[in-house]
């Protein structure tokens, strides 16, 4: 093999990696605590509209393990709670699509270092679908909430704190958040 | 065989890694250096 195809050999097989342990501790962890299908709703939700429209990354793959597996287990914890109360309400129903438009609008496709997005028809692309994800989503809760499936609503509600959560990682308050937080893994490897 | 099985690894990666290539970032919250045989 050329160095060329060693290289990207060794790219897919680090996203493989990273994208696969990501999985694992989300699903080992939210098993051990009888959330796992609120957490995995919430990882597909954030992992496929993260494809999609960019935005922070850590820079350490144990930094990004903890923060990513802790957010999504926070969130589907706090749907097993209030999702019961909220997943109904047609607020909750409707808001976070729309409140997720206005980021995307701005800065979808946000790019990092490690991956600039450097060709503009890939970036309008990227951009075109981030939109139609947002728009499909909404429909479907739209459909969801005017159905009455209050079952299929309470995980809808998991993937609209996802939805939002990957929104703010758009933002430039979200890198820098992001940013804090890979610095204190980076001090740990260091000491 | 043994060399079938590599390569067929090698291009289940490839397809991995032009996939990424292909969208914004990873799917979670680490992003690999992208290859320069990648940015072109």
């Amino acid at each position: 093999m050329s160095k060329d195809q060693t290289d990207i050999v060794r790219y897919g097989l680090q996203s493989f990696y990273g994208a696969f342990t990501a999985l694992l501790s989300v699903l080992i962890l939210s098993a051990a605590i009888g959330i796992v299908r609120e957490a995995m709703t919430v990882f597909f939700v954030v992992a496929v509209y993260r494809k999609l429209s960019g935005g922070a990354h850590c820079s350490t793959l144990p930094g990004c393990l903890t923060v990513g597996t802790l957010i999504i287990i926070l969130f589907a914890v706090i749907i097993k709670n209030a999702g019961p109360t909220v997943s109904g309400t047609f607020l909750w129903v409707t808001v976070p699509s729309v409140i997720a438009f206005i980021p995307a609008y701005f800065y979808a496709p946000a790019d990092v270092p490690q991956k600039p997005i450097s060709s503009s028809a890939q970036r309008t692309m990227l951009r075109r679908l981030s939109f139609l994800f947002i728009v499909l989503w909404f429909i479907m809760g739209a459909y969801l909430w005017a159905g009455q499936k209050m079952d299929l609503l309470y995980f809808y509600a998991a993937g609209n704190l996802g939805l939002l959560w990957q929104s703010f990682l758009l933002t430039p308050p979200g890198y820098r958040l992001i940013e804090q937080l890979s610095l204190l893994f980076r001090r740990r490897q260091n000491s | 065989m043994k060399k079938r099985i590599l390569s067929l690894i090698a291009g289940l990666l490839t397809l991995v890694a032009l996939s990424g290539a292909a969208s914004a970032c990873g799917a979670f919250l680490h992003q690999p250096e992208l290859p320069q045989a990648l940015r072109k």
